[in-house]
């Protein structure tokens, strides 16, 4: 793969990182040729998120959602019940089979010549098959373009289009058990969470890094950035009463800022320091929802009342997953890439499938106050992400690097997570983490050149 | 003129709505002659899905599921 690009000087991507200073070249985020190759280096050969089971429950059921910049659909088979993703591109001449975002069908047809698709892409319908392939076309070569590898882990489905990218437990690594984590329903049962419907997607005038890499972690930004939220004490929960908040029953932890130079994730992280979990603190306005929480916490106690729990529980921050998703445990925040300067951002909240009515009423509520395009703390970081992107590709300005070097060199491993650099709280060590993922899938040929396939390379960018 | 059993105009600017509306269990004529009854309709107004019941040409084909494009009835039963 051609790393020295023409548009840059004939410089090559490597060095628009400068690891002695922290600094990273504006043009990652903004020249139009770096961007073309992140869509075929990154997209084409990464596990990316594709939905979360709730979405289609029943055979038939589909969405439609992304990979990159070109829409698969996510669609259960009407038979067997299992899960595909598909390219949404009919075999023919490629129009869309596919053009609502969610439904239920028994075929996919393309509007254009007829080509129809069954639930397991399967071409099952050729209109004029006889007089105008006399029956010789073979349909079994031309069903809809399938992902290679499609994993369901505990609800949430991710896909890669190569073949030889690694399994998605490897893929993950140590952050696995806390994307796990993060699907527990409220009680700490396994996939025990749904997400709600339909999923919140707007675009922003943006490069899709500018969101996806900074909300790994950035935990300097919220004094300012949401100091108008902050300052008219309009909480998430619509309560000015500092006593009643969900971080009061804090439980002892050690809290750090993490980044996996290898695998290109990071975020904040908890280990927690002593068996057991926390007391519930009333945190609800809407009659009925903290009896309901104060319940499903009394059983994750007993589930935990021996044991230390995971790293990154409830409370734990959000983590990012290489290259556009980041997780917490009441949400799932894609950043779709849509252009150089176009980012398509969607979020899907989740929430205990379990739950009455009224708790998911709540919850929903809340989360749109909070988050989404018309949420309180969303709108202040879309103010910031949407003006970064012209502010950063202007011919001056975008001669000038953005400094990523908060705590850098200052990070430590630990065996309890294998893979991670342990940093202070406020670092940017999950950033550079992604940097490091980044430049590798750029400059690799193939997953022969990137780990965990090759457990021989080091990816580390910065010290 | 194809039609339904009902009269219904299956090559009029309706026709579509004739197809997109036909109930799982309705039986249709192919133009070679096989009888085919509807086991799901994608409500297209194009396609339907199938299970041949009666095949004068190709007897072995009874029983099979398949699909049938709106330009391949000849009638509706």
């Amino acid at each position: 793969m051609a790393t020295r690009l023409r548009s840059i000087g004939d410089r090559s991507l490597r060095s628009l990182f400068d690891v002695e200073h922290g600094t990273v070249s504006r043009e990652i985020y903004t020249n139009a040729e770096i961007y073309q190759m992140e869509l075929e280096q990154i997209f084409a050969r990464c596990w990316l998120f594709l939905g979360h089971e709730s979405q289609i429950p029943h055979p038939g059921d589909f969405v439609v959602t992304r990979m990159g910049e070109e829409e698969v659909i996510l669609v259960r088979d009407r038979r067997d019940k299992r899960l595909h993703a598909f390219l949404n591109s009919c075999r023919h001449k490629g129009m869309k089979v596919c053009r609502y975002d969610d439904g239920n069908t028994l075929v996919f047809t393309c509007p254009f010549h007829g080509w129809s698709y069954d639930t397991d892409g399967r071409l099952v319908g050729v209109a004029y098959y006889d007089e105008a392939y006399d029956k010789a076309l073979d349909k079994s070569q031309w069903g809809l373009h399938e992902v290679a590898q499609l994993c369901n882990y505990y609800g949430s489905i991710w896909a890669t289009w190569d073949p030889k990218a690694p399994a998605f437990e490897d893929y993950v690594g140590a952050y696995g058990p806390s994307i796990r984590h993060c699907l527990q329903s409220s009680d700490g049962e396994d996939n025990g969470v749904e997400v709600f419907n339909p999923v919140m997607k707007w675009r922003l005038p943006t490069n899709w890094k500018v969101a996806a890499f900074s909300f790994a972690t950035d935990a300097t930004h919220a004094a300012m950035t949401h100091r108008s939220v902050n300052a008219a004490a309009i909480g998430p929960q619509g309560d000015r009463d500092p006593n009643r908040s969900p971080m009061r029953g804090e439980f002892p932890s050690e809290d750090y800022t993490v980044g996996d130079h290898q695998l290109g994730h990071g975020g904040a992280y908890k280990f927690y320091r002593q068996p057991g979990w926390r007391d519930y603190a009333d945190t609800w306005q809407d009659p009925g929802v903290d009896e309901y929480y104060r319940k499903t916490n009394e059983a994750k106690q007993q589930k935990y009342g021996n044991q230390i729990m995971p790293g990154n529980g409830y409370g734990g921050g959000h983590f990012a997953i290489f290259p556009n998703v980041v997780i917490d445990h009441w949400r799932i925040l894609p950043w779709q890439p849509h252009g150089v300067g176009v980012t398509e951002s969607w979020r899907l909240f989740q929430v205990d499938k379990h739950a009455p009515k009224h708790v998911k009423d709540a919850q929903r509520h809340y989360v749109m106050r909070y988050c989404g395009p018309a949420g309180l703390t969303e709108s202040d970081d879309m103010e910031n992400w949407n003006y970064v992107f012209p502010a950063s590709q202007g011919t001056m300005a975008r001669r000038l690097p953005y400094n990523f070097e908060m705590r850098m060199g200052q990070g430590h491993t630990d065996e309890r997570v294998p893979g991670f650099t342990l940093n202070f709280r406020m670092s940017e060590e999950p950033a550079r983490a992604r940097f490091s993922r980044w430049l590798a899938f750029m400059e690799a040929k193939s997953w022969d050149d990137l780990y965990p396939v090759n457990k021989h390379v080091n990816h580390k960018l910065f010290p | 003129m194809a039609e339904t059993s009902s009269g219904s105009d299956l090559e009029g600017s309706n026709a579509a709505l004739v197809y997109r509306d036909l109930p799982v269990g309705a039986r249709v004529k192919r133009r070679d002659g096989a009888i085919l009854e509807v086991t799901g309709n994608p409500r297209d107004g194009a396609w339907l899905l199938v299970r041949v019941v009666e095949a004068p040409n190709e007897p072995s084909s009874v029983g099979q599921e398949d699909m049938i494009f709106f330009t391949d009835v000849e009638a509706v039963l």
